[in-house]
């Protein structure tokens, strides 16, 4: 089947929850909805990295909201880890006042601090997704608690849950603000007033797409396993969805068919990621 | 203790501390842990190389060696240009960079010239350097939006150069601390190559080099598979706020990004070469009259 919407929704396995309570257990539950196997249409028409296609995909379970800075810390906790920004110092952080696409290098930022210890900690942010992590950090975590990051295509046919137009609500980017935490301002040069959060919001806290995804839209670039072209840079990783950082007149990476790009090892206050946990059968 | 002694010593506590695949999952947690090796390590040569230490919170810090390694450089691109000053001696200085040594292996950073040796580098030597080495990381939607069809379109933004990396704080304040030498060498290499470089435009305009529109004007005529150097005369007026552009029907056009299909562009003509080369000539000579 081609594009099947509603049969591609295997099951709910965690009721869809009201953005309140949402960020209420978000930290605490895994929470996963599921995607059967089948055909999906993914891409768009005439983008180079990321063109219209069928695909065929076996049936994953993907969790609705972005993995937590509790959840991380619980993986720090437990294992040790040292991410890449705490090795090497070399993260990227923002404030406004920067130019479009120019980021600061902040030696205190890592994932307990995201832009940098001046910007302020986790504490109060724990149902926040964590950010300020490499790609290789990422997979750290997954191999420690038995999980993925969804493939490239995994991802779009869950953003998409089942639909053709730019948006999972339509191609009316004017209602994106009800969906995502995007930046709303003009430029960067000023801080954002559009929304509550001028950074990352706490997960599930705007509404979720057809099948109960938060923040599949905005929050945090989201990490995806796979290639777009098999001869790119092994130093290359990929995520999609768009961040807090990402504006109309920027980047307007918050879309359903947009691929971004990054080293594997760098570390920016707007990446973060979504798991997808192993069926087992 | 002997040094070696010392080393292994260091490299168990190291591993112990840092390896997660020693460690389980948490109680509670609705995923499964497995019995894989979580993390993909080579701990035990480069475990040696590295030594602990803790921040003012107390966090575990784990001090990377500084190893040397080849730098990459950027000397071969679509549409690069490549200063001429000091090139070969880069070059034979970026076998001896300095990179991090990641105590866990994989991956290696971009990294950069030992301090010392960049600091005795002549101003020049350093422009190169700085141009075809960025040392840092480029965010994830620094490649969007998609821009096709470049020969019939003049779009109002420049696209990436330097795949998923960047020019570093430091490379940025190089650049605009030496402002007017910069621009005189930029201009020596337009003169050089007759063309404008991706990676010059982009730096035209991080240095608000409005010294170079003639240059520009000039060079701009002969572009046919692209118009990025009227883009770069475009984002100069932008940035400079210059009213006879910033209240034009053109940004205004440009600003328009109601489109999902494609970012937004003028359409490339004559009339429009012309008149945006005619306004930047305006702007730099009301420049040059103050």
């Amino acid at each position: 089947m081609l594009c099947s919407v509603s049969p591609a929704v295997a099951q709910t396995t965690t009721r869809t929850l009201p953005p309140a309570a949402a960020q209420a257990s978000a930290a605490a539950k895994n929470a996963f909805v599921g995607v059967r196997r089948g055909k999906y249409s993914v891409g768009r028409k005439d983008d180079p990295r990321n063109p219209l296609r069928t695909v065929e995909l076996d049936s994953f379970r993907i969790a609705i909201y972005e993995t937590t800075n509790r959840q991380y810390a619980a993986f720090v906790a437990a294992t040790g880890y040292v991410t890449d920004a705490e090795r090497h110092h070399d993260a990227l952080v923002f404030e406004p006042g920067l130019e479009e696409f120019r980021w600061l290098s902040d030696s205190t930022a890592c994932w307990r601090w995201p832009n940098g210890k001046s910007r302020g900690g986790i504490e109060k942010r724990m149902d926040h997704p964590v950010t300020t992590i490499s790609f290789r950090d990422v997979e750290a975590y997954c191999k420690w608690a038995g999980v993925r990051l969804p493939t490239l295509e995994e991802w779009e046919v869950a953003c998409r849950a089942g639909t053709k137009t730019h948006f999972f609500f339509g191609n009316d980017e004017r209602r994106i603000g009800e969906y995502a935490n995007i930046w709303h301002g003009r430029d960067h040069l000023t801080a954002d007033h559009g929304d509550r959060f001028p950074y990352t919001s706490p997960v599930g806290s705007f509404k979720p797409n057809p099948w109960g995804l938060y923040d599949v839209y905005g929050n945090v670039f989201e990490f995806c396993s796979g290639r777009v072209s098999p001869t790119e840079s092994p130093t290359l990783a990929h995520a999609r969805g768009g961040s807090w950082w990402c504006s109309k007149n920027s980047c307007q990476s918050y879309n359903s068919t947009d691929i971004g790009q990054v080293n594997i090892r760098a570390s920016f206050s707007n990446q973060g990621f979504r798991v997808v946990q192993p069926i087992r059968r | 203790m002997k040094p070696t002694l010392i080393c292994l010593v260091l490299a168990v506590c190291i591993y112990s501390c840092a390896s997660p695949d020693k460690k389980a999952a948490p109680a509670g947690d609705s995923t499964t842990a497995t019995g894989d090796n979580p993390v993909s390590q080579k701990t035990d040569s480069a475990a040696t190389a590295g030594s602990t230490s803790s921040d003012s919170s107390g966090e575990p810090r784990l001090q990377a060696r500084v190893v040397q390694d080849t730098l990459k450089l950027f000397l071969e691109g679509e549409d690069l240009s490549i200063p001429p000053y000091g090139l070969e001696k880069i070059k034979a200085l970026a076998k001896k960079g300095v990179r991090i040594d990641d105590p866990y292996g994989g991956d290696q950073s971009t990294d950069s010239l030992d301090a010392k040796v960049y600091d005795a580098l002549t101003l020049r030597e350093k422009f190169t350097y700085n141009v075809i080495h960025p040392e840092s990381w480029a965010q994830n939607c620094n490649i969007l939006p998609m821009q096709t069809d470049k020969a019939a379109r003049i779009y109002g933004t420049l696209p990436e150069i330097y795949n998923e990396y960047d020019w570093s704080d430091h490379q940025m304040a190089f650049f605009r601390d030496n402002r007017d030498s910069v621009q005189a060498w930029i201009k020596e290499i337009i003169q050089r190559d007759g063309h404008i470089g991706e990676n010059l435009r982009e730096l035209i305009v991080e240095t608000n080099a409005t010294g170079l529109i003639p240059a520009l004007a000039e060079t701009a005529k002969k572009e046919t598979k692209d118009h990025y150097d009227l883009t770069t005369l475009l984002l100069l007026m932008e940035k400079n706020k210059y009213p006879e552009y910033v209240n034009s029907s053109s940004c205004k056009k440009l600003a328009d990004h109601s489109s999902y299909e494609h970012p937004p562009y003028l359409v490339y003509n004559k009339a429009n070469e012309d008149l945006i080369v005619q306004r930047a000539t305006n702007f730099y000579n009301g420049l040059a009259a103050k």
